[in-house]
């Protein structure tokens, strides 16, 4: 029983049953891939062949999520198979051409020696440099979400003229105007820094926004955006191109989609065989012609109900390069023997003794192929050639396998049987497969979420109608997204009747890391004057020029506007409503470059969110009323005063003075009352205070007065000023 | 080895297992098999000669007595059948002298003029071979059925306390084993006085594509014309490394004569095919 010393790659790898447990090292699956390339480790012939040497390269690329190489593996193997179950083969030789893509010395040749009938024998080596080893198949995705638009912010306008810009803030000094003494004369004076309302800001022209996503996508560099709680639309369009002058068959994709997508569909006039199976989309393309591309887009929703990061779906691509080694790798010269046997054949001519017709014979043995490179025949001396014979490769002889090869005949004098130095250079043939392997994954990326939660609050949640009141409105932005905001554009409408600030300074911005610097902020009112019979519009830019070079808001930071607007003639008759509309502008790309893309996307405060403002509409309607009553005694009265709120307003601290002669005295009073003299002493007055009376509420004062003895009382001096 | 095991064969009586016997190849001695049978047998001491106390010089030379099985019972038969014949016995000591076996023709391990054999070392149980080359190298064997990580620490251990005075430092360091383990740290290097050596592992290897049979009888048509049992060999190299050493060389071929040792072999079924033709040149 044989034993046989094992390196450390067989403890690891082999699969032989006298290694216990598996294998150590293995190479993965791919896994979105389910059917991989198979390998042969020989093949079996029946009929004469050549030696074959198969040449494999397998190459294991490595993208990262915005399509930069970050890993990359190639291996090669030489395999020489000696496919015969008889012929030995001996001195076997491969001479590569210098190559230093690989770890292959191929300055010298490489011997393999002997090969037992039915064995073969590998070369490995490894790829050493990826950025010098063209990759064949070019494969991009890019990545669309339909509802999110793109804004340019630069000084020039876009190439077609199409298109709004954003300009760049104006002095803040010129824009100093207080509308309170200058109402509607001023706003022919200041030209607006948003030149229109809303609809105008915003989209970009659909041919240059979309051709620039287009260019920034294809390079990986955008942050991909989805919308919270809403339905987006995602496009992934992945296009293959064949780069190369050779076939590339069997590519193979394996595109998987997170559980958060669905509704997934495609669409692709190239490429016909396309199946999905549990969110992950397998496409075959049989074969790329040089020069040729196929191209697939695939449509998917996704609707984020949770703040959280979605992923891309990671991507894997194998193709197989037919008749070609990426690394360049090439051989030179192969060489090998086996069984062959080669004579001398002198003949003494039947009509001229001693004259002898001289050939060589080469006889093939063996079941394969030999070519015969060179055959030269000399004297004993060795100065005269009888044959010299060489065969470039393209002509070299081919000897069938047990076929004997005899070469020209020569004539030679000689009494004794003729002898010769001989040699003959031959060898095997082989027959040369190669192919390339290639394997691309893919790193998935992720999208970000876009959300904003928005708040909209006044200071008052009633007003008079028809009366000036001043309220404070307060608006919070907060960031709820996984991406910074970049810049915001607020627009707030003002409806007639009421009349915002006209003073920048009364708009405090401020976040809740600090307040904002006044550059990065702009304020419009348009029109600008005074004129509450007129709607107006104001439009505050926060960090939205293209000068701006940090993000604005963090997440979850978030950013409060406090600025004072009037209600000058609110009536209650009519109903208010204050839109709020913000452009939430987010970075587009990694790292900014001159001309800013940014993602835009409006969002619209709703109707349910936005703050009561009730016109109160409250009139007073009192009565006051005096009665007399006769007492008991002729000399007594009871005077009854009456207040009757007729109104729905509250009245309060109502006062009422009455004037009696001072030949009355007082005797009571359901009321607390104060007694005044008066300048003239035939009089006094008798004050009352009410603290309140409810709406349509009735009070009554009762007070008993009495002459006092002796004196005549006229009657006219009960019914005297009363005040109230 | 891929002979029938022994609770397969229908006649299991001495003489049959004798004829088995005498066709392990290369042959053993008479002293060989004394001491293996002891040895499988796990009888304990016997008087050894050897540089240490518990080894055994073995003799590998020609001239020693042949082997002689007519001592021995039948439960020492069957012993030497399944340790060498039908390779099914599964111990420590069996997968020992199979190593042993394998010495005596293998052409990997040349140069090797003393072997030293463990029968009952107290100091270094763990220990089986001590092997002694024309050059004065010494290799330290240590075997086991299956190796295991338990086993290749201790051996360890035990190198890095071997006292160079008493006349070892290995310079080479083997275990040999029937299947192992895929954990040995094979890349780690032992240290033995000081000195790093780089362990060796040797599988009992079975050549899955091997042109023969155990079973089959091997006829090596060199100018001395040799029959070989399949079973003695796992694969077509063993042969040739046998060849090598116990022909002259020159011109070889080598057929077989498949199932010659089967039991159910009906005699017109009788053929020769080759399998292997060249030419060895013995230096």
């Amino acid at each position: 029983m044989g034993f046989k010393r094992i390196s450390q790659k067989q403890l690891e790898t082999s699969l032989f049953p006298m290694f216990i447990g598996p294998p150590i090292r293995h190479i993965e699956d791919i896994k979105e891939i389910k059917t991989g390339a198979t390998k042969t480790e020989k093949k079996v012939l029946t009929k004469a062949s050549d030696v074959i040497l198969e040449e494999i390269e397998t190459l294991d690329y490595e993208f990262d999520k915005k399509g930069a190489l970050k890993g990359f593996s190639g291996n090669g193997i030489v395999n020489v198979i000696n496919s015969s179950s008889k012929d030995r083969l001996w001195d076997v030789n491969l001479h590569f051409s210098e190559n230093k893509n690989i770890n292959l010395d191929t300055t010298e040749k490489v011997r393999l020696g002997n090969f037992e009938p039915k064995t073969n024998k590998k070369i490995n080596y490894n790829l050493l440099k990826s950025n010098e080893i063209s990759t064949p198949l070019t494969v991009v995705q890019y990545i669309d979400v339909q509802q999110i638009d793109l804004q340019v912010l630069s000084d020039d306008p876009p190439a077609d003229g199409a298109g709004t810009e954003i300009p760049v803030e104006n002095e803040s000094s010129e824009s100093q105007q207080d509308g309170s003494e200058n109402q509607g004369t001023h706003g022919k004076s200041r030209e607006p820094l948003i030149a229109d309302s809303t609809k105008k800001l915003g989209k970009v022209q659909d041919a240059i926004g979309r051709k620039k996503r287009q260019a920034n996508l294809k390079e990986g560099k955008n942050i991909l955006l989805l919308l919270l709680e809403k339905r987006n639309l995602v496009d992934f369009k992945i296009s293959f191109e064949n780069n190369t002058d050779e076939d590339i068959t069997e590519i193979k994709v394996g595109k998987s989609f997170p559980a958060d997508f669905y509704n997934i569909r495609w669409d692709s006039e190239t490429i016909s065989s396309i199946e999905l199976k549990e969110k992950v989309l397998y496409l075959f393309i049989e074969k790329l012609a040089p020069g040729e591309t196929a191209a697939i887009t695939i449509h998917a929703e996704v609707y984020p109900r949770e703040r959280k990061i979605i992923g891309t779906g990671s991507m894997q691509v194998s193709y197989l390069h037919e008749n070609c080694l990426l690394s360049g790798l090439s051989l030179e010269k192969f060489s090998g023997y086996s069984h062959a046997m080669h004579a001398m054949k002198v003949k003494e001519r039947e009509t001229k003794p001693n004259v002898w017709n001289c050939s060589v014979l080469f006889r093939n043995n063996c079941n394969y192929n030999m070519k015969i490179k060179s055959m030269m025949v000399l004297d004993k001396e060795k100065k005269t050639s009888f044959l010299n014979e060489k065969y470039e490769d393209g002509d070299a002889v081919i000897v069938s396998p047990n076929e004997t090869y005899t070469s020209r005949e020569w004539e030679v004098s000689s009494k004794e049987e003729p002898k010769f130095y001989r040699k003959i250079i031959y060898s095997i043939t082989s027959t040369q497969e190669r192919k390339t392997q290639v394997n691309m994954q893919f790193e998935q990326d992720t999208f970000n979420i876009a959300s904003i939660q928005l708040t909209k609050a006044f200071s008052k949640k009633e007003i008079k109608s028809f009366e000036i009141s001043d309220i404070q409105n307060l608006v919070t932005i907060k960031n709820i997204g996984t991406i910074p905001v970049h810049g915001l554009i607020i627009h707030e409408e003002y409806p007639a009747d009421f009349l915002p600030s006209l003073k920048e300074e009364k708009y405090k911005i401020r976040k809740n890391s600090g307040k904002i610097t006044k550059d990065s902020t702009t304020v419009a009112v348009e029109p600008f004057n005074a004129n509450h019979d007129m709607p107006h519009l104001v439009t505050i830019s926060v960090n939205a020029s293209k000068d701006a070079k940090k993000d604005l808001m963090d997440v979850n930071e978030f950013l409060e506007i406090r600025h004072e607007f009037k209600a000058m003639n609110p009536d209650y008759n009519n109903t208010y409503n204050f839109p709020l509309k913000i452009v939430v502008l987010y970075p587009f790309e990694m790292k900014g470059k001159d001309e800013k893309i940014l993602y835009m996307i409006e969002e619209e405060l709703s109707p349910e969110a936005m703050p009561i403002l009730n016109v109160i509409h409250k009139r007073r309607n009192i009565l006051v009323g005096k009665e007399i009553f006769a007492g008991r005694n002729i000399d007594e009265f009871g005077i009854n005063l009456f207040v009757k709120n007729n109104s729905n307003v509250e009245i309060k601290d109502f006062k009422i003075e009455d004037t009696i002669s001072t030949s009355f005295e007082i005797l009571s009073s359901n009321v607390d009352y104060k007694i005044e003299s008066m300048k003239s002493d035939k009089h006094q007055r008798i004050l009352f205070l009410i603290d309140k009376i409810l709406p349509n509420q009735e009070k009554e004062i009762r007070y008993y007065i009495k002459n006092k003895s002796g004196k005549v009382m006229d009657f006219d001096q009960l019914e005297s000023f009363i005040y109230g | 080895m891929d002979f029938q095991s022994f609770n397969n064969l229908l006649d299991t009586t001495k003489k049959t297992l004798s004829y088995y016997l005498t066709h392990i190849t290369p042959s053993f001695s008479k002293k060989e098999i004394s001491t293996m049978v002891n040895d499988l047998e796990e009888k304990g001491k016997v008087k050894t000669k050897s540089i240490i106390d518990g080894f055994m010089l073995m003799p590998m030379d020609d001239d020693v007595e042949d082997m002689d099985l007519s001592g021995y019972n039948k439960a020492q038969f069957t012993l030497l059948f399944q340790a060498f014949i039908s390779a099914e016995l599964e111990s420590r000591r069996a997968v020992k002298w199979r190593f042993y076996h394998f010495l005596k023709y293998s052409k990997s391990m040349t140069g090797i003029e003393e072997v030293h054999a463990n029968i009952a070392s107290q100091d270094l149980p763990e220990l089986d071979f001590i092997l002694k080359t024309a050059g004065g190298d010494i290799i330290l064997v240590f075997c086991d059925y299956i190796l295991e990580l338990s086993l290749y620490n201790k051996a360890r251990e035990i190198l890095s306390t071997i006292n160079k005075n008493a006349g070892i430092q290995p310079t080479r360091i083997i275990f040999a084993a029937s299947k192992t383990y895929r954990n040995i740290p094979m890349d780690e290097t032992v240290d033995v006085n000081g000195i790093p050596l780089q362990a060796e592992i040797w599988v009992e290897w079975v050549d899955l594509e091997k042109p023969f049979n155990g079973e089959d009888l091997l006829i090596v048509n060199a100018k001395d014309k040799l029959n070989i049992a399949g079973f003695n060999f796992s694969g077509i190299q063993d042969v040739l490394d046998y060849v090598y050493k116990y022909t002259e060389g020159g011109q070889i071929s080598i057929y077989k004569q498949p199932s010659f040792f089967s039991e159910a072999v009906q005699e017109d079924q009788q053929y020769v095919e080759l399998i292997w033709k060249g030419i060895m040149i013995k230096t």
